[in-house]
């Protein structure tokens, strides 16, 4: 594998020192570590081989260029590959409120960068529906959409703590309605109510904007897509 | 008059509970002096709709703002991050004041034009928020608060990290701006000078309640 790493321009003229498999794994790719001649690589080998992984590439390109992600460095469709510079960093299962803070700046980089691509369409997602969930829906549609860059998969795994924070996996990023960021990392961190304010109030611009409504039914709806995902993968 | 009357919050599956008696006159500057965590911004959070209270009332005049949703009460806050735009002019920072798609019409740009000569800022109209300082950015985002012209004005400490000169010149601002436009405005501060330089009353929390000074 090192020498097929090392016909890459990326790598012309260099050596690379090792290659290992990561002990924390991923469901759609398998991620390597890379070292060469004194820096740190990260390699992604495709899983999943369904993902649109060009606009995939694009898009952490332009999360790089806002300082919220690592840099990419090369895509190999062919070989089913992506490689980026490796991040230093922690995950935290729980946020206090300057953490919630830095969160928002990052998410309002995200949300305010520029995209050409076709909105997802969460009720195509769900296959079978709850009650909770057809009223989730109902609910949104009659808020007008704030479609916006979206990470769309804000686990605590896919966010790193560092000087700063940075975003990782972009697979399923897309355009989507903010609120379903926002209501991922509601439910991913476990919010309290105040904390919910907290964060709401350091991402948006005025307090007209802040619609609790709108954030409760895309709690539902992002629950309901873990749970299926989650059902899906113990399959 | 802005009346806050024996509103009680739960904190935390009610381990803590708050209770809050206030009121605030027109251009009246009403200062919330007390410690982080005390409870401070709470108050706020409650007058704002953003939290719901387990009792009490919120009255302006006549009209009870507690069973009005957030976007209908009377209110505009200054948060503690200025949260502006970078990318875009001074002009259209303030413009999302009143809409958040950003559609300019005749009337909206006059508005924003009379608030920028209200906050001194009439030269920058067409400067990209990037390119101000940090206190002509605080008087940008004062602006766009000031340009929905509601009654009531909360500021969650809104110069902390602003040089003590700047920090001066936008309290004195703000005193200004609440007499000139009739507002009865709260100002959630820890920090005792803050108070002495403009608010008209002082209240404290202390033991989760409110105490005037």
């Amino acid at each position: 594998m090192i020498k097929q790493l090392e016909q890459y321009s990326l790598f012309e003229n260099r050596k690379i020192d090792s290659y290992k498999l990561l002990e924390n794994q991923g469901y759609c790719n398998e991620n390597y570590l890379l070292h060469s001649e004194g820096k740190k690589y990260i390699l992604r080998k495709f899983i999943r081989t369904d993902i649109d992984r060009k606009f995939e590439f694009q898009v952490q390109k332009l999360a790089f260029e806002k300082g919220i992600s690592a840099e990419p460095l090369l895509l190999d469709e062919e070989n089913n590959l992506i490689i980026s510079t490796y991040l230093e960093g922690t995950h935290k299962d729980t946020l206090e409120k300057n953490d919630l803070d830095q969160f928002a700046e990052v998410l309002k980089k995200l949300h305010t960068s520029k995209i050409e691509c076709e909105p997802i369409i969460l009720e195509t997602l769900i296959e079978a529906k709850s009650k909770e969930v057809q009223n989730a829906f109902t609910t949104i549609e009659t808020f007008q959409s704030e479609a916006v860059l979206c990470h769309n998969d804000l686990n605590p795994q896919n966010i790193l703590f560092a000087k700063t924070i940075k975003l990782i996996d972009w697979e399923y990023a897309g355009v989507n309605d903010r609120y379903f960021d926002l209501a991922s990392v509601c439910v991913e961190f476990d919010l309290n109510k105040e904390d919910e304010v907290h964060f709401l109030k350091s991402y948006f611009t005025m307090e007209y904007e802040i619609n609790y409504e709108k954030l409760k039914a895309y709690k539902v709806i992002y629950k309901a897509l873990c749970s299926q995902w989650f059902e899906e993968l113990a399959k | 008059m802005l009346s806050v009357t024996d509103l009680k919050y739960e904190y935390k599956d009610a381990t803590d509970v708050y209770e809050y008696s206030m009121s605030v006159k027109p251009k009246e500057v009403v200062a919330i002096l007390g410690q982080s965590g005390s409870g401070k911004s709470t108050l706020l959070d409650l007058i704002a709709g953003f939290l719901d209270s387990s009792s009490g009332s919120i009255t302006l005049d006549e009209t009870d703002l507690i069973n009005l949703e957030v976007e209908k009460r009377p209110i505009t806050i200054l948060f503690q991050s200025h949260n502006l735009f970078e990318h875009l002019t001074v002009q259209k920072n303030i413009l999302l004041g009143v809409s958040k798609v950003l559609k300019e019409n005749i009337e909206d740009v006059n508005k924003v034009q009379a608030i920028l000569r209200e906050v001194g800022l009439e030269k920058y109209e067409h400067t990209l928020a990037s390119s101000l300082s940090g206190g002509q950015q605080q008087r940008v985002a004062l602006a766009r608060v000031l340009i929905r012209r509601e009654p009531i004005l909360l500021l969650d400490e809104p110069f902390t990290g602003l040089d003590v000169e700047t920090k001066i010149e936008m309290l004195d601002l703000v005193k200004k701006i609440t007499i000139e436009n009739n507002l009865h405005t709260i100002m959630v501060t820890h920090d005792i000078q803050d108070c002495e330089r403009i608010a008209n009353r002082v209240y404290k929390v202390q033991n989760h309640t409110l105490v005037e000074q």
